[in-house]
């Protein structure tokens, strides 16, 4: 489904990553671990095409399609979708406002009819309960006043009505309890279906414990060092990342 | 009257035609209209000897450092002459459709009987205009017009009170809640080479326990130049709710100067959204007092102006009491060469103690043109106080807009998407629906966007698919 090959990206002259090559194919759930300032999170939005980085060297297909050419709303209508670490609070726009504009966008891209109001508060009910959300976030403006887990879960929802092929988890996992974790799991284990793949994005084992990947990825200075299955992962959380890391970033990690 | 006044200087001159003509009003009565009852003549002596001693204001002062007044020193207003019977085209595109309170309409001054309609009021809900009223409820009236005159500390607003031609009058008596909404719409049109001013002075009054809910328009024709200096009495009772829209939408050379005073007995609720669209200069005086404890006022203000639109906010919050609480986001969307100035204070007097404030001015810059002068202020003198204020001014963030990128939605609707919702933010607190979606249609306007998706957020329940 996506083939990255060799992707280097910069923010403000700075090289993060120096040469991804990673395949998802249809039906995988990739997991990216790695620590911290990696490149991790940077790959994740590169993917999307986040303005912040410049991609440098190499290439993405997306389903054999060149993924760098296309706007960030263009990927998302061919149907990629990423969830924020951090998503953004927009006030003044009401959450299902937002949900159905976006629905229809992708609805028309698709060639599909567009949802009446009606319509889509029906969708969108069925959509509310994969993520045990209580109807009235829906009238709230988008993220406003909501809390960590209520954050997530909104991307979630928003993944749900959105139905992408490609799912970018960018650690979903951060700032959740455990009952919020097993929702947002459980939510994506529903969405996510054999035509489907995923990339998760997370530093921990624990997001790992409800969604099983099939690959598991190490990235370091902006590499891939180490890929394995799920047990690579608990082997991770074992033993930490240092021992996959090369010498010289050793180094450069103790004398930070 | 029209003719031209010798200007000694730009920014201290007193020779301004407004005042002319108010003077002459005072010192010799209306020309050609019935005497004012003595005691309102008494009133207008009591407000222009209040106007001379404040003087017409100067750049020198504080509240008046950035608005430019030569525009109105430089013109020779002179006051309509009668009321204007023919046909305006559009006014009644303004009728608030789902009004049916009661609407009360002032074309240049005077009361326009035939645009206004009464509705079907409860008993002893009154609404009428002044003139009526000093005849009809004069000692009613006589409790609220003018209440504190003596102390005015705005001179538009005292040359207002010695001026004023006529003006609305709505009273809601104890324990009536009046739901729907009263809408007072202020208009003025002529001529481009006739400069005219009006002045309309109105009292609103929802006495203990009752509550009101009002909009108040201040609009006129393009190209027209005239002065409206209005001025709005608000009073809370007791337990009592009013919630209060102002919109200001001036002729593209109009100038619109309006003072809102708003006084909140005991555990009253006011809230009250102050938007102004368009117009040459506005500018938007509000004071709250508070004359009992456990009362809560929202102040809410919106700009979207375009062109070379100014407006000058200017709000004064005075917690004068104990265990009173007061909320203010004013916010502004600025485009081309427009111009705006927040200068809000919030004073908590010596006693005023648990007195929980907040004050927070936003502003959307979407030129390199437009400019912004934010001045938040909090004087404190009581020690046990919650109080907050900020002020912000920028871009639209361009996280923001990647978001809704993400989403699927093109660069060009996520911009006015957020550009929009950022107006959306002070237009929610409007209860009424209609309202609601009245302004909405302004700002999309403002925003060149009347035909984008985001139509489908405005927040009327019928809005129209547009897809």
């Amino acid at each position: 489904m996506i083939e990255i090959k060799n992707l280097h990206a910069e923010v403000n002259g700075i090289p993060i990553l120096k040469g991804i090559d990673l395949t998802v194919n249809k039906g995988e759930i990739h997991a990216i671990m790695g620590p911290n300032g990696s490149g991790k999170s940077t790959l994740a939005k590169v993917i999307v095409g986040h303005p912040a980085f410049t991609v440098t060297q190499g290439e993405v297909l997306f389903e054999g399609r060149n993924l760098l050419e296309l706007e960030p709303a263009e990927r998302s209508l061919e149907g990629i979708f990423m969830a924020f670490q951090y998503p953004v609070e927009i006030p003044g726009v009401n959450n299902t406002g937002f949900l159905r504009l976006a629905y229809n966008a992708r609805q028309k891209h698709l060639g599909q009819p567009e949802l009446s109001e009606d319509e889509f508060a029906k969708l969108l009910k069925e959509k509310l309960s994969i993520v045990e959300m209580p109807e009235e976030f829906l009238e709230r403006a988008v993220n406003e006043g909501f809390s960590g887990g209520e954050k997530k879960r909104n991307e979630i929802l928003q993944m749900a009505v959105l139905d992408p092929k490609l799912g970018v988890l960018d650690e979903t996992d951060s700032g959740l309890d455990i009952d919020a974790l097993r929702t947002v799991a459980g939510g994506v284990n529903q969405i996510m279906t054999p035509d489907k793949a995923l990339i998760l994005v997370t530093h921990y084992q624990r997001l790992l414990n409800y969604i099983t990947p099939d690959f598991v990825h190490v990235i370091s200075d902006g590499r891939i060092v180490k890929s394995g299955g799920k047990e690579l992962a608990l082997e991770l959380e074992e033993k930490g990342y240092d021992w996959l890391l090369p010498e010289e970033d050793r180094e450069k990690e103790l004398i930070q | 009257m029209a003719t031209r006044l010798p200007i000694k200087d730009d920014v201290t001159g007193t020779a301004c035609t407004l005042e002319h003509a108010v003077r002459r009003q005072v010192e010799s009565g209306p020309e050609g209209k019935p005497q004012d009852p003595a005691w309102l003549a008494g009133l207008r002596r009591t407000a222009l000897d209040r106007y001379d001693a404040l003087g017409f204001p100067s750049r020198k002062l504080e509240a008046w450092k950035y608005i430019d007044l030569r525009p109105v020193l430089g013109t020779a207003f002179s006051p309509y002459e009668s009321p204007v019977t023919a046909e305006i085209p559009g006014i009644s595109a303004h009728y608030l459709a789902d009004a049916q309170g009661a609407r009360l309409v002032f074309v240049n001054g005077f009361l326009s009987p035939e645009r206004s309609d009464r509705g079907s009021l409860p008993e002893g809900v009154i609404v009428t205009d002044l003139l009526t009223a000093a005849r009809d409820h004069e000692a009613l009236l006589r409790q609220y017009l003018g209440h504190g005159l003596d102390e005015e500390s705005d001179a538009f607003s005292a040359l207002n009170a010695a001026g004023f031609s006529n003006g609305p009058f709505v009273y809601v008596p104890e324990n009536i809640r009046l739901e729907r909404p009263v809408q007072v719409l202020i208009f003025n049109t002529g001529e481009a080479s006739e400069p005219k001013a009006s002045a309309l002075r109105g009292v609103f009054v929802a006495a203990d326990h009752a509550k009101l809910t009002l909009f108040v328009q201040s609009l006129g024709t393009p190209d027209h130049v005239y002065l409206g200096n209005n001025a709005l009495e608000l009073f809370a009772g007791e337990g009592a709710k009013i919630n209060h829209t102002f919109l200001q939408a001036e002729g593209s050379r109009g100038m619109g100067f309006t003072t809102t005073r708003t006084h909140l007995a005991a555990q009253s609720r006011v809230s009250m959204t102050v938007a102004a669209m368009s117009g040459a200069v506005c500018r938007h005086n509000v004071f709250v007092s508070y004359s009992g404890e456990e009362a809560h006022c929202d102040l809410n203000g919106l700009n979207v102006l375009r062109g070379d639109t100014q407006v000058y906010n200017h709000t004064e919050i005075h917690h004068t009491l104990p265990n009173c609480t007061s909320q203010q986001l004013y916010k502004g969307i600025l485009d081309d060469k427009s111009r705006s100035e927040f200068d809000g204070i919030i004073v908590v007097h010596r006693d005023a103690q648990k007195t929980d404030s907040r004050q927070m001015n936003k502003n959307l810059l979407l030129s390199d043109d437009a400019r912004v002068f934010t001045r938040p202020q909090l004087k404190i003198d009581a020690d046990d106080v919650k109080c907050a204020h900020g002020a912000t001014v920028g871009q639209l963030d361009p996280e923001e807009v990647f978001y809704l990128a993400s989403r699927g939605i093109g660069q060009d609707v996520a911009e006015c998407i957020l550009t929009f919702g950022f107006a959306e933010d002070v237009v929610q607190f409007i209860p009424l629906p209609g309202i609601r979606a009245y302004l909405d249609q302004l700002i999309l306007t403002n925003l060149g966007q009347t035909n984008s998706p985001v139509t489908c957020f405005t927040t009327c329940e019928e809005c129209p698919e547009v897809h």
